[in-house]
């Protein structure tokens, strides 16, 4: 019997987004790939990038990205892939544009008609791609099977609609439990299904059966670990894509991702390293797009008290701890020397620009010595034990922030355990509470939706604080969010929303690090628009040479 | 060989060193023979020196600095310590990571390795000496094994076990153990047949001195060389795990994240971050594998002379 050792079977099992792209080739071989390159690159030969894909003209748009989506069941699994890859296919009755703007979706208009209730205007002459008209009772579905189905992560989303009621195929009335003046917000959240599939499960829609919604694209193909194929939907409400064929690839790997654009094997990828942007912006052949995205990371400090041990002993449970540790960050280092400066050192829990963001909270400063002082007030002279946690395939440059912060720790005499580890291993242990300092990054259109999932007391019943690892709960903040959220007027609800901003960031309830860049790189030919929400839409690709 | 050979018949099969390759000073294998045997001199040398050699401390958090991140060879920080290999992303000096990454490889390797050998031998000597259910059921484990694949093993048992050099050590024995358990078994039943076991037998020696004095000096030439080339796979091995940022922790880098944390910036044209610890592992492995051949050659030709 022969046998390979290293067989690349059980590395696509595992950590399958990046061993998807060399199918049945082993670890050990791309390791031996990742020399190769760089023995290449040291010799200049990689400079010799392919062009293939700048000249060739292309019905079909290839597209690399980051993250793979995990289901096409638009009410499942509420990650950022997922939901990227539901917005080809399906729409929801509000949108967000590029800039982060509410903008209307498949309702063209809505009003408050009272405290607790909305009125939304649907559009006429929409179709599903099965050919059924687009109507009332496909929303009310939609809401109801993204609240009952088991396991579904988008329930904290209809959590407070208490009523609907069809006044016609084309008026909807949602009625909210309490005043709710985000609910359009919400909204943007609900992908919009037929009734007819109001019932199917999320294997139906990943054999396609049911994946079908009003969205730009149909499907064409999805299996998981090899990408997804989409073709142009020719009855779409809107402006039609540009391109007949859309097909996703992932790459989770940096270098594998900027290694297919290079090659020739995409048009274009998503989450570029910041050291490859420098060095594309300076290539003719290609483009790249960038902006502030509405992705903040931070790290969670657990402040529960561990049952043995006295308040004054546990070190996370004290504000002016939390407060040293900030300090003990050199944010802009982070930025400049690890990001090349795709990104934005951060004093809030959302970015600028994003509703409820308080533009007047300063960035914390970085002054070890000031540190120092602080951990001796507080009891600490001698420094203690932390356990720093991040995932190491998540956010751009994650370990490595990880370990650049525990290496600044390690300086103001914070002795750290790092634990890094891939994504799908570490949010379940950090859900579960296993670290001290957890990484998190969060993207939110709007301050009081962050705020409410990151840092009100844990409340599940509400769908409050349901990733507030921090275990924060400060009265004012959850009594000002609540007033917030039933705040039709939109400038006294964002004076509410940074005031319950600030007290969470004066507490330290989380230490923030920075907003990240959003990046895309292209081939010359085309043009995409930075969207603030990272997002990376295949019917918003275009040729660059066309105007808009 | 001689070591291996206190009783039976390998002592009697020919000079040590010698034996089976035969080479001779001037003779081209001899030169190649020789250039291994420096290097592995450096390297191991390298690795043991690694704390006086090294010019930093690179697992003292305290002393990497973010502003010395990603100097090129031969440059100086603002410090004017130069970093004749550069620097890495978090300001680790190279030569230093490589020196102590390479201690990390060659332990975490070497430990797995030996390990799996132990495991193994006891496995297998049970196995053939016992003979009947237990042999059967232990060759069913050792086949049902051999069956997945060393890497698909390896991860899943860092998936279930946490991380860290201990469980990559594990990993590496696990994933290994079978076969040295396979090789041993078949030596074994072998040996077991031969004049000197069934004369220790007439003498009524207790089992564990047949076993341990008799049979286990006999059974080893073979699965020490498995054991050479088995330790550069393990090498190779904790390379993977690591890249894949499964295997040692980020702030003790082995050569393998060492790789893995430089290939960020390949393209980036930043080839010294992966290009050097890339070389060290690649040397390290070949130097391992010669090894084991020549050793496999030593043991054949000392067979083929019995």
């Amino acid at each position: 019997m022969t046998i390979d050792p290293r067989q690349g079977a059980g590395v696509r099992m595992m950590c399958s987004p990046t061993s998807a792209r060399l199918p049945g080739r082993s670890a050990g071989l791309r390791l031996m790939v990742g020399l190769v390159l760089a023995v290449l690159t040291a010799l200049g030969v990689a400079d010799a990038e392919a062009d293939s894909a700048a000249t060739r003209p292309a019905p079909a748009l290839r597209i690399g990205l980051a993250a793979e989506p995990t289901t096409l069941d638009p009410h499942a699994v509420n990650i950022a892939p997922n939901n990227a890859l539901a917005w080809h296919l399906f729409e929801a009755l509000t949108h967000i544009d590029a800039r982060a703007r509410l903008i209307p979706g498949l309702a063209e208009s809505w009003q408050a008609i009272g405290a607790t209730e909305w009125e939304f205007r649907l559009r006429h002459g929409v179709r599903f791609h099965d050919g059924s008209p687009f109507e009332a009772i496909d929303v009310v579905a939609s809401i109801e099977r993204a609240r009952r189905l088991p396991n579904g992560q988008f329930g904290s989303f209809v959590q407070r609609i208490s009523a609907l009621r069809i006044i016609d195929p084309h008026t909807l009335r949602i009625s909210t439990s309490t005043p709710y003046a985000a609910l359009p917000l919400d909204l943007d959240s609900i992908f919009i299904i037929s009734h007819r599939n109001a019932m199917a499960s999320s294997d139906a829609f990943d054999r396609g059966e049911a994946a079908i919604g009003t969205g730009p694209w149909r499907l064409r193909r999805f299996s998981r670990g090899e990408g997804v194929e989409l073709e142009r939907n020719d009855d779409y409400r809107g402006e039609p894509p540009q391109w007949q064929t859309l097909e996703l690839k992932v790459y989770s790997a940096e270098r594998s991702r900027m290694a297919a654009l290079l090659g020739g094997d995409v048009d274009l990828i998503e989450s570029v390293p910041g050291a490859d942007l420098v060095r594309l912006r300076g290539n003719a052949r290609y483009s790249v797009a960038q902006a502030v995205s509405w992705r903040t990371l931070f790290f969670h400090a657990d402040e529960r008290v561990p049952e043995k041990a006295a308040a004054k002993d546990y070190p996370l449970a004290n504000p002016s701890v939390r407060q040293a540790l900030s300090m003990a960050i050199d944010r802009r280092a982070i930025v400049d020397r690890l990001l090349d400066g795709a990104g934005l050192p951060a004093s809030n829990l959302v970015s600028p620009g994003v509703f409820g963001h308080d533009d007047t909270l300063p960035t914390p400063v970085f002054d070890p010595a000031r540190a120092r002082a602080l951990l001796a007030q507080a009891g600490f002279p001698a420094g203690f034990d932390l356990t720093v946690a991040a995932p190491n395939n998540r956010y751009p440059g994650d370990a490595r922030i990880a370990q650049a912060v525990a290496a600044m720790f390690a300086r103001i005499g914070v002795r750290v355990r790092l634990v890094t580890l891939p994504v799908n291993v570490y949010l379940p242990r950090a859900r579960r509470g296993e670290f001290a300092l957890a990484l998190l990054g969060w993207g939110s259109f709007s301050g009081d939706l962050a705020l409410r999932s990151l840092l009100a007391t844990r409340d599940p019943a509400r769908g409050n604080g349901g990733w507030n690892w921090s275990y924060y709960s400060s009265a004012k903040v959850d009594r000002l969010l609540e007033t917030a959220f039933g705040e039709i007027d939109l400038a006294r609800r964002e004076a509410m929303v940074r005031a319950a901003m600030r007290q969470a960031m004066d507490d330290v309830a989380v230490i923030p690090l920075h907003h990240t860049m959003a990046s895309w790189a292209m081939t010359r030919s085309l043009s995409y628009e930075a969207r603030t929400d990272e997002f990376t839409l295949g019917h918003h690709v275009r040729h660059a040479a066309l105007p808009r | 060989m001689s070591r291996y050979g206190r009783s039976g018949t390998l002592v009697a099969s020919g000079t040590p060193g010698r034996s089976g390759t035969g080479h001779r000073a001037g003779s081209p294998g001899y030169a190649s023979g020789l250039t291994i045997a420096i290097v592995a001199g450096v390297l191991l040398g390298a690795a043991i020196a690694a704390p006086w050699l090294a010019p930093q401390d690179p697992y003292d958090l305290a002393s990497l600095r973010l502003d010395h991140a990603r100097l090129a060879p031969l440059t100086r920080d603002e410090d004017g310590t130069l970093h004749l290999l550069g620097s890495d992303d978090q300001g680790r000096d190279m030569l230093s990571a490589i020196l102590y990454g390479l201690r990390v490889s060659l332990g975490v390797a070497g430990a797995g390795t030996a390990l799996a050998l132990a495991v193994g031998l006891a496995a297998g000597l049970g196995a053939a000496w016992r003979g009947g259910r237990l042999e059967a059921l232990i060759m069913r484990v050792v086949d049902l094994q051999l069956s997945f694949p060393t890497i698909l093993v390896a991860l899943m048992l860092i998936a279930a076990l946490g991380q860290g050099p201990d469980k990559v050590i594990i990993a590496i024995a696990v994933s290994q153990w079978a076969y040295h358990a396979r090789t041993v078994r078949s030596t074994a039943a072998t040996e077991l047949r031969r004049d000197y076991i069934a004369a220790a037998r007439g003498l009524a020696l207790p089992a564990w001195r047949i076993l341990i004095g008799h049979l286990l000096p006999n059974c080893l030439a073979p699965v020490v060389v498995l054991a050479t080339a088995q330790m550069a796979a393990a090498i190779s091995l904790e390379a993977t795990l690591s890249f894949l940022g499964l295997g040692v922790p980020v702030t003790r880098p082995s050569l393998g994240l060492l790789i893995a944390n430089g290939a960020q910036y390949v393209f980036a044209g930043q080839y010294w971050m992966s290009l050097w610890p890339g070389l060290v592992l690649l040397a390290t492995i070949v130097v391992i594998q010669h090894t084991g051949e020549q050793f496999g050659r030593a043991v054949a030709g000392g067979v083929s002379r019995r």
